[in-house]
């Protein structure tokens, strides 16, 4: 059903994925012969901890940008999650254990109202999942009255701030699921057919596939990661806030962008979503290291995400010429 | 492909270096980098604060830099100073969005040796140093004072305010404390909701206006409502004239000065985010270099008060030389 991508595509992606291991590269050990002080163990993890929330729900974000969909709403659940879970806890009193697994289910019910309402109504899910990340900015705000909930036990903190062999648990919990969503992206049949969705949603659903099912699955895996990165970053900073990651909805898709993946859909990897995470931690670290007056910062990741998008749209093209030429030629042949 | 990595890697390399600033901490004859986190980056209350910072680092030759969100992601704000503790800054003042968010970054800092301690927005169950910033008592206090001074007896004062903040309770209960202790038969009328929102304070403080027409004084308690306060004045024809209702605002931001020049405001209450910077660093600088004996309160550390440094707050009125320095907003 999914033929492999032709050999050109490929070397044009890896191309993609050289090019901006070797910004990564440069740009660290280029500060780090001029200012020193980033190859160091404390600033690595430094520079992990930075992204891996966004980094968690960008994951996510792959997957529906790849099913041509967009989830503005991660933000929010990432911050509702925080704030659920620590009330349940520290004001219901439920057990980490009971906490956790209901915070994930809400979320990934709201992931699932999201889903139903973009097939529902047919409305681009730009404005469905703009309408969520509001209504729960507001229901955040609102149940918190604007202050933060902390006073967590310490095995619960220990899922933001412990480690295992030195790594903390985040980052592990990161590449785990880096892991996991690659390996079934390349490889289940029912992840791959977000490319074919993404691709042509019409097409898509003429060869069978449940178009429907598979969107509100994808919006659910993207929620119950914003909540898994949410009960992760409470532990972390030790106490829920209403203003936790606010625009890392915007952070997530730039990372996604900038790993390569086609933002109308039908293109894109879990490995190009995880060196674009990389960039943005290594960019913002090299603007401490270095000083610069981070005003810039949004500059240069607004341009690489600028550059990204274009690099991306012309691969589109070029792949959507070859396919018009292929047809001619064979429509010629027929005559 | 080699050709294009090693083009690549040179013309990246090329960039870091060409931009690069002077690299302040490799800097022998320095005499330390000093990190400042903030949240809101930009606004001209912490530009302020950052320009005392710098300017008083200049003073013994110290370098510093500004790191933090531009909105209120309180976390934004613990990973910077983590950020800042990797690079090994030599001290950290940091403005709590949030104060529990806070709380481990600038354990872990103080733990490593990193002197760090709060200004303006306190984390008071963190292990900082100290806090440095308005206490908010006083500076209600003045501004009761202040209204007392104008209206005695009469004053008949409307509030506007965020229930449920600490920093606001403390201000209101200094203000009435203070403006009833000169002047008795002063009274507070009523207390409004603007949710720290421009239009929700016209509207409520219209209403409030209509419901108590003897309020001759609002008390704006925090930065927000004081164009939504003036604006409710004109809606009720409160604005000038024998009837005006004074509008005590707390904030130093542009309009609402030039708003006391051309007599719109009648004060405002101004903290000193400057002074916070300079009390800031000096502070710091204290702190990371020992004298013979060390602090008692943080070993290893140098000397700093244990109580909180209160930088005070100016109600500033017509006239003011004051207005004038902060209409010009610093280089930073």
């Amino acid at each position: 059903m999914f033929k492999r991508p032709n050999s050109k595509n490929v070397s044009v992606s890896t191309i993609q994925y050289l090019g901006l291991s070797t910004i990564i590269l440069a740009i660290l050990f280029g500060c780090q012969i001029v200012f020193g002080n980033v190859l160091t163990e404390a600033n690595m993890r430094v520079m992990a901890m930075n992204m891996v929330f966004e980094g968690i729900m960008a994951l996510g974000m792959t997957y529906v940008i790849i099913m041509g969909g967009i989830d503005l709403s991660v933000a929010s659940v990432f911050a509702f999650a925080e704030i659920l879970v620590a009330k349940l806890m520290v004001q219901a009193g439920l057990p980490m254990g009971l906490a956790i697994p209901v915070t994930l289910l809400v979320c990934a019910t709201i992931g699932a109202a999201n889903g139903a309402m973009v097939v529902a109504f047919r409305v681009h899910p730009l404005i469905i999942t703009l309408g969520m990340l509001l209504t729960l900015r507001g229901v955040n705000l609102a149940i918190t009255d604007g202050r933060s909930v902390s006073g967590f036990s310490d095995s619960f903190i220990w899922l933001g701030q412990g480690r295992i062999f030195g790594v903390p648990f985040p980052i592990l919990f990161f590449v785990a699921a880096a892991v996991v969503l690659g390996v079934l992206l390349a490889h289940q049949r029912y992840f791959r057919q977000l490319y074919f969705i993404g691709g042509s949603e019409r097409a898509a659903r003429f060869s069978g596939v449940n178009v429907e099912r598979v969107k509100i699955s994808t919006y659910v895996l993207s929620s119950f990661l914003a909540g898994c990165a949410g009960i992760m970053a409470a532990a972390a900073f030790g106490a829920a806030h209403w203003g936790h990651g606010n625009l890392a909805e915007l952070r997530a898709i730039a990372a996604v962008a900038i790993g390569g993946a086609d933002i109308m859909g039908g293109s894109g990897t879990i490995f190009g979503t995880v060196l674009g995470v990389i960039f943005l931690a290594v960019v913002h670290n090299a603007f401490v290291v270095s000083a610069v007056n981070p005003f810039w910062y949004d500059v240069v990741n607004g341009v690489m995400l600028l550059l990204a998008v274009l690099v991306s749209r012309l691969i589109a093209q070029s792949n959507t010429k070859k396919l018009l030429s292929i047809k001619q030629s064979k429509l010629e042949s027929s005559f | 492909m080699m050709q294009f990595t090693t083009k690549a890697v040179a013309l990246a390399a090329l960039a870091v270096t060409a931009f690069a600033p002077a690299p302040s901490m490799a800097d022998e004859e320095s005499a330390g980098h000093y990190g400042m986190v903030v949240f809101l980056r930009g606004s001209e209350f912490f530009n302020w604060s950052y320009a005392g910072f710098q300017d008083a680092a200049a003073t013994v030759g110290a370098t510093t830099e500004l790191q933090g969100p531009a909105d209120w992601d309180a976390s934004a704000e613990a990973r910077a100073v983590d950020q800042l503790v990797a690079k090994g800054v030599d001290g950290i003042a940091v403005t709590a969005g949030d104060a529990e968010t806070l709380v481990s970054s600038i354990n872990a800092a103080m733990a490593a040796g990193v002197p760090t301690l709060t200004f303006d927005s306190d984390s008071p169950n963190s292990n900082r140093l100290l806090f440095v910033g308005t206490n908010n008592y006083n500076a209600g206090c003045a501004a009761g004072r202040a209204v007392a001074e104008m209206h005695g007896d009469n004053a008949r004062v409307g509030v506007s305010l965020i229930p449920g903040l600490d920093s606001i309770n403390a201000r209101l209960a200094g203000f009435t404390e203070c403006m009833q202790e000169m002047a008795p038969g002063a009274q507070i009328v009523a207390e409004v909701n603007d949710e720290g929102d421009l239009q929700r304070a016209e509207t409520v403080n219209t209403a409030m206006l209509q419901a108590n027409p003897e309020i001759n004084v609002i008390f704006c308690s925090h930065g927000n409502p004081a164009t939504g306060a003036l604006a409710a004045t004109r809606n009720v024809g409160r604005f000038d004239g024998p009837n005006k209702v004074d509008v005590m605002a707390w904030s130093i931001d542009v309009p609402i000065l030039q708003g006391i020049e051309f007599d719109e405001y009648t004060a405002t209450v101004a903290q000193n985010p400057y002074m916070m910077g300079v009390m800031s660093f000096f502070m710091l600088y204290s702190a990371a270099n020992p004298t013979q004996f060390d602090s008692l309160s943080n070993p290893g550390f140098g000397h700093v008060p244990t109580a909180d440094v209160d930088t005070g707050v100016a109600i500033l009125r017509k006239g003011d030389p004051a207005i004038q320095a902060f209409l010009s907003p610093p280089q930073i």
